[in-house]
């Protein structure tokens, strides 16, 4: 099994820093690995469905493995959709399976969303109702998941396209009980917040006043764009120098932060280019380094 | 308040395009007739006409070329529900224009169905006919050229399966009158 995780004298000063593959190519591999530590990889991306099964391609995991001598690996799903009322996507987690019985990440994360209902697609993901029946709900599938696999498992609040639904819980409070009922890490996400604030107001200041930060592991930087005046998570571009202002505040103030990634998704690499994306990065580690 | 299951089944038929009738709920009324449902509807049709360009790249290049290419995907996913992986969408979405009135439009999207198909199942022999030169044909749609013309009376018959030297084979075949 591939050893995937830096040990303390392989990491620098401050945060580790990742960004996302998608198994692009290896010419955009071998151009990353050297300016990172971690890759993050999100399962669905390097996977493929044939006759109804969905499972890994060899060829792409046979490539991150050849770099786990250089970079650690982190995996990010997408698919998991820990929120639908019947049933999260199993297929999602023969994916992790396949996965874990070939790579031991540093943990494995998913967002609070939901992305499919009754087994169908709804094509974006929805924030999930910050309501007790939800809290239980997703709280029990996170300790199923802590019992499957033997890395931390963090979870990451999503921005909201639509108003929420009739809540019991504050944002902060509802990801608090989250943490509290199940031991899982959290990923702050400061593009998404951002996202809120501009389509929503949403009151970043009083919701990290609020927010329990010491389960916070890892920190998300992305660049995205309006569309219609609707700031939209869509990692197509280099982090505005407002999100990395607000990832300057953020870090400071968890304790366990280990690392900061870079996502970017890969229909953007040939607009951003790959040196777009070595720039972003070294620029990236230049910030979040001490001096 | 609306359980989760209410909640959740509202949410998927509104982003099917179905209007919820008269809803009660407040939160379910303002949804429907918030701008960001309306974005939502956006960003799912940019993804699903990004993985068909991106998976489907002759035809959908054929079907800009035929003018057809974004009426026909609007219609396509109002109808169809999108299927949770990519490869599915795109052999339901090639499958689909089998039934496509245009013949070269049937045989580009049929080899590319193919290509999907034998990594499925290998072993499966797929025959497609062409009114003109597929070799041209997908010559022109890979440079942007200008497309062959139709021969008149005379088929092209393409075969792709495993069986055959470079799993491809084509004959050219005059059709008499």
């Amino acid at each position: 099994m591939a050893g995937a995780v830096l040990n303390s004298s392989q990491l620098p000063p401050g945060p580790a820093l990742a960004t996302t593959y998608e198994g692009v190519g290896l010419d955009v591999l071998e151009r990353i690995v050297p300016l990172v530590d971690y890759l993050e990889i999100p399962p669905d991306s390097i996977s493929r469905t044939q006759a109804g099964r969905t499972a890994l391609r060899p060829e792409l995991l046979d490539q991150i493995e050849s770099v786990t001598h250089q970079v650690g690996v982190i995996v990010h799903g997408v698919g998991l959709s820990i929120g639908s009322f019947d049933q999260w996507n199993e297929p999602y987690i023969q994916l992790l399976d396949e996965f874990f019985s070939r790579f031991t990440p540093q943990w494995h994360s998913e967002h609070l969303g939901f992305t499919t209902v009754c087994g169908e697609n709804l094509g974006t993901m929805f924030a999930l109702p910050r309501t007790e029946a939800m809290l239980e709900l997703v709280s029990e599938r996170i300790r199923r998941i802590q019992e499957r696999y033997k890395v931390p498992f963090l979870i990451e609040h999503i921005i909201h396209l639509i108003s929420d639904a009739p809540a019991d819980y504050s944002a902060a409070a509802f990801i608090n009980e989250i943490t509290s009922r199940t031991g899982c890490g959290l990923i702050l996400d400061a593009y998404n917040l951002e996202c809120d604030r501009h389509n929503f107001g949403f009151d970043i200041a009083a919701f990290l006043d609020e927010l329990n930060l010491d389960p916070v592991r890892e920190i998300h930087l992305a660049g995205g764009f309006r569309h219609e005046g609707v700031q939209l998570d869509i990692h197509s571009q280099p982090t505005a120098e407002s999100t990395l202002d607000l990832a300057l505040d953020i870090l400071p103030r968890c304790p366990s932060l280990g690392v900061v990634t870079y996502e970017l998704l890969k229909e953007a690499i040939p607009n951003l280019g790959h040196d777009g994306i070595c720039r972003e990065l070294t620029r990236i580690r230049k910030v979040i380094t001490p001096c | 308040m609306l359980t989760l299951e209410q909640q959740q089944r509202s949410l998927l038929s509104m982003v099917r395009g179905h209007s919820l009738k008269a809803p009660s709920d407040p939160w379910l009324k303002e949804v429907q007739a918030s701008s960001g449902l309306k974005m939502i509807h956006t960003i799912a049709r940019w993804w699903q006409r990004f993985q068909i360009e991106w998976q489907c790249r002759y035809t959908s290049r054929l079907m800009k070329r035929l003018g057809c290419f974004e009426s026909y995907l609007a219609e396509y996913f109002r109808k169809h529900p999108a299927p949770p992986s990519i490869e599915e969408l795109t052999a339901q979405f090639l499958a689909s224009l089998q039934q496509h009135d245009d013949p070269l439009l049937r045989a580009v999207a049929r080899l590319e169905l193919a290509c999907i198909e034998s990594k499925a199942a290998p072993a499966r022999t797929t025959i497609i006919f062409w009114d003109r030169n597929p070799n041209q044909v997908m010559d022109a749609l890979d440079r942007f050229a200008k497309l062959p013309e139709p021969e008149p009376k005379v088929r092209y018959i393409l075969r792709m399966g495993v069986g055959l030297p470079n799993g491809v084979s084509c004959k050219r075949q005059v059709l008499r009158a």
